[in-house]
C-alpha cells in the first residue's frame, strides 16, 4: 500500500466515511508500523486545529488576509473566553452543572441533527410538537432540538416546505437527510428503523450490526441496509430506490417479492412493477460532453455536467448548480441578424437545497471578440419562475427579439441560475434544452425578394418565416437532452 | 505559565480558580488534538473535552502541584475518551483495543510536537485562496462535506481527494515549521 493509499484512508476516517473494509486495512496499516500511527497522529492533531480555526475565525477575515506572508488574525480569544465563562458559571452553580450533566445524559439521543433547513416540524417522543427553524418555536421540553448539533431521541421529522431538508447522524457514524416535502420517522433500538410515509430520502448507511440491517419502510415497500449509499423517493403508490454504492434489498409489501438491488442501479416498485433493478448510466463531465462546457472562471472541465438520476425521460439530464463554480454555456455557432425572435423551452427539476424563490435563468449574449473565451454582453436573460411543482418536472419557455445591436455577432447561451433564497447552495436538473430562431425582417427593409418581384403585377404572397432550430433534439444538444445514456 | 504555579491549596477559591482556568486554556488545545485520534467525530471529542475539563475542576484539589498539569488533564480525558468509545463501540470507526491503546500511548507521549493554531495560520496564509476557504469551510461546525461535495461540481470521491491532498500539503508546511522551531 502507498503512503498516498494511507492518507487517504486516515482522510476517510476523519471524516467519518470510512468502509469496513477500509477500516479493517487501516487498523492494520496502524497496528504494524509506527510510522503510520506517527502519520495518523499529525493528521488527527492537524484535524483538531483546523476545526478550531474554522470555529473560531471567519473564512471571511481569514480570506482577507491573502498572500503568502499574510498577516492573520491572532487567535480568537473566544473559546477561551467561553471555556472560562462556563467554569466561572461551573464554581457558582457546581450542583446545578451536575444535575444539568446528568439530565442531558438521561436525554441522550440515538442520533444528532447535522443539518437543516427551512420549514420543519419535529414530533418528538410522547408526541410533543416542534416547529423549527423558519418556523416560530413552541415552548416544549424539545424547544431547542431543531439547531444544528442537537440531539434527538427519535421521532418524526417532517419537511413543510420545497426548501426544506435536514440530516441525521447516528452514533455510528451512519447520516440520512430528507429533502422538500417529505416525512420520516426513525427509531434505534439496536436496530435502525425508518419509516418514509412520502419524499425524497438520502442516506450513507456505515456497516451495521451482524443480523441488524436498517429497515426503511415505505407505503409499498421495505428496504433492508447492511451499510451502502441510496436515495430513496417514496410516494403513496410508489417507490423509487437508486443504489449509489454497495446494496440494498428491496421488498414489495403486498406480494412479498424480493430484488437486490446493486451500486449503480435503480429499482421501481410499484403494485405492478416488475422490479427489474436497471442500470443507470454513470455521470459525465464537461470534458466528456461535447458542444457544452463550464465557463465558470472558479469551474473545471472535471466537474459533473450529466446524470441519468431523477431524469425526466430516461436519457440525461443536466445538473445545474447555483455554485459560481458552475456556468454551462456554449457557441452556438448562429450569427444573430436584427428581428431574429429566439424561442427556448426545457424542462426543469427542483432539487436538493433548491429553495422556493430560486430560479433557473437562460442567457443569451454576445461576446467582444464572437469567441466563447471573450468578454460577454447579456442581451437578454430568461427566467424560468419559480418552481411549482414540487418534486417533478416542470415546462418552463419565453421568447427574445434580437435588435440591431446584436445583429451580426456570434450568438452564445448560458444556462445559469438566478438565486432568490440568499444561499448559493441550491441543485436542479434540466433536460430538453431547446433554442430556435425565427427570422422576422424589419418593416420597410427592403428584401432581395422585393427587387425581384418588382414589375410583376401580381406577385406570390411571402411564405411565412420558418423557425430553425438551434438546440434541439439531435442539434447542438450535447447529450443531456438526447436519447442515448 | 508553568504548573509550579498552580499552588491552589494556599490560594483563596478565586485564585485556585483563576490557576485552573490558566492551566487549562494552556492545554485544552493538546487535549482535543489527543483525542481527535481516538474518538470517531469532532461532535465526541468537544463532548469529552468538556467532560474532562470538568472533572479536573472538581479534582483540582487532588492534582499535585509541580507536577505536570497537562499530563494529569490528558490522563483524565484518556479515561473519558474510554467510557465514550464503549458507548458508540459498534461504529467501524471505532478503533480495535491493541490500536486504540497504541494510538493512545503514543499521542500522549511528552515529546510529541503540538500543532498551535499559529502554525496552522501561518501554512494557510500561503494556500490560494480558495483552496484556504474549501478547506477551513468543510472543516467549519454543521458543514455537510457531502453537500459541499455536491455543490462543487465535482464527484464525491474527486472532491474528498482534493480535500485529503489539502491536508497533506498544510501538514507538510506545518511540519517543517515545528522542525525549524526545534532547529
Amino acid at each position: 500500500m502507498s503512503h498516498s493509499d494511507l492518507e487517504q484512508r486516515i482522510g476517510a476516517w476523519l471524516d467519518g466515511r470510512i468502509s469496513e473494509v477500509e477500516s479493517e486495512t487501516l487498523q492494520e496499516e496502524l497496528r504494524e508500523s509506527a510510522e503510520a500511527r506517527a502519520t495518523f497522529n499529525r493528521f488527527a492533531q492537524l484535524d483538531a486545529v483546523i476545526r478550531e480555526v474554522a470555529d473560531t475565525e471567519s473564512v471571511a477575515a481569514i480570506s482577507r488576509a491573502g498572500g503568502t506572508n499574510a498577516s492573520i488574525a491572532k487567535p480568537s480569544t473566544a473559546r477561551y473566553f467561553r471555556t472560562s465563562l462556563a467554569l466561572a458559571l461551573g464554581v457558582v452553580v457546581a450542583l446545578s452543572v451536575t444535575l444539568y450533566i446528568r439530565q442531558m445524559n438521561s436525554n441522550r439521543g440515538i442520533a444528532r441533527v447535522n443539518g437543516l433547513n427551512g420549514a420543519l416540524v419535529w414530533i418528538g417522543d410522547g408526541g410533543q410538537i416542534v416547529q423549527g427553524s423558519d418556523s416560530p418555536r413552541e415552548q416544549t421540553r424539545w424547544s431547542n432540538v431543531l439547531s444544528e448539533e442537537a440531539e434527538l431521541p427519535g421521532g418524526t421529522i417532517e419537511g413543510t416546505a420545497l426548501d426544506s431538508w435536514f440530516e441525521l447522524e447516528f452514533r455510528d457514524g451512519s447520516t440520512a437527510m430528507i429533502f422538500g416535502v417529505s416525512i420520516l420517522t426513525f427509531s434505534d433500538q439496536g436496530q435502525k428503523e425508518l419509516r418514509l410515509k412520502q419524499g425524497r430520502f438520502s442516506a450513507s448507511v456505515l456497516p451495521q450490526p451482524a443480523g441488524k440491517p436498517m429497515l426503511i419502510h415505505t407505503p409499498v415497500a421495505v428496504l433492508k441496509v447492511i451499510g451502502t449509499q441510496f436515495d430513496v423517493e417514496a410516494g403513496p403508490k410508489s417507490t423509487v430506490l437508486y443504489v449509489r454504492e454497495g446494496k440494498v434489498q428491496a421488498r414489495r409489501v403486498h406480494d412479498d417479492r424480493n430484488v437486490e438491488v446493486s451500486a449503480n442501479h435503480r429499482v421501481v416498485v410499484t403494485t405492478d412493477s416488475d422490479m427489474a433493478p436497471r442500470l443507470v448510466a454513470p455521470e459525465r463531465t464537461w470534458a466528456q460532453t461535447p458542444v457544452w462546457e463550464n465557463i465558470a472562471t472558479t469551474g473545471d472541465q472535471d466537474s459533473i455536467a450529466t446524470q441519468a438520476t431523477r431524469d425526466y425521460d430516461g436519457t440525461r439530464n443536466l445538473l445545474l448548480s447555483e455554485a459560481p463554480a458552475s456556468l454551462p454555456a456554449q457557441d452556438t455557432g448562429y450569427t444573430i441578424r436584427s428581428g431574429d425572435v429566439f424561442e427556448i423551452r426545457y424542462d426543469w427539476l427542483e432539487d436538493n437545497w433548491w429553495t422556493a424563490k430560486d430560479q433557473i435563468a437562460i442567457r443569451l449574449f454576445t461576446t467582444d471578440n464572437d469567441l466563447i473565451s471573450g468578454t460577454p454582453t447579456t442581451f437578454a436573460t430568461v427566467l424560468s419562475g419559480t418552481s411549482t411543482t414540487a418534486g417533478a418536472y416542470e415546462a418552463a419557455s419565453g421568447s427574445v427579439t434580437a435588435t440591431a445591436t446584436e445583429a451580426r455577432k456570434r450568438l452564445f447561451v448560458a444556462i445559469d441560475t438566478q438565486d432568490g433564497g440568499g444561499e448559493l447552495d441550491g441543485l436542479a436538473r434540466l433536460d430538453n434544452f431547446q433554442l430556435q430562431v425565427t427570422h422576422f425582417p424589419e418593416p420597410g427593409l427592403p428584401r432581395l425578394d422585393d427587387f425581384q418581384l418588382k414589375g410583376t403585377p401580381f406577385p406570390d404572397p411571402p411564405s411565412p418565416p420558418a423557425a430553425e432550430v438551434i438546440i434541439g433534439e439531435n442539434v447542438r444538444n450535447g447529450d443531456f437532452n438526447g436519447s442515448e445514456l | 505559565m508553568d504548573d509550579q504555579s498552580a499552588e491552589k491549596r494556599t490560594a483563596s477559591d478565586d485564585e485556585r480558580y483563576e490557576a485552573f482556568v490558566r492551566l487549562l486554556v494552556e492545554h485544552e488545545p493538546r487535549v482535543r488534538s489527543f483525542l481527535r485520534g481516538l474518538l470517531p467525530t469532532w461532535h465526541e471529542v468537544e463532548e469529552v473535552t468538556q467532560e474532562a475539563s470538568l472533572i479536573a475542576w472538581r479534582k483540582f484539589d487532588d492534582f499535585e502541584g509541580g507536577t505536570s498539569f497537562g499530563g494529569w488533564l490528558l490522563t483524565i480525558a484518556r479515561f473519558e475518551a474510554l467510557k465514550c468509545r464503549r458507548r458508540v463501540a459498534r461504529s467501524p470507526l471505532v478503533f480495535a483495543d491493541d490500536v486504540w491503546e497504541l494510538l493512545a500511548d503514543e499521542a500522549s507521549e511528552e515529546e510529541v510536537q503540538t500543532i498551535r493554531r499559529r502554525h496552522l495560520e501561518d501554512c494557510l496564509g500561503q494556500l490560494e485562496r480558495s483552496k484556504r476557504e474549501l478547506l477551513l469551510k468543510v472543516h467549519s461546525p454543521g458543514v455537510i462535506m457531502r453537500q459541499v461535495a455536491l455543490q462543487s461540481g465535482k464527484s464525491e470521491q474527486a472532491f474528498y481527494k482534493i480535500i485529503q491532498r489539502l491536508r497533506a500539503v498544510v501538514l507538510a508546511c506545518v511540519t517543517k515549521a515545528l522542525a525549524a522551531e526545534n532547529a
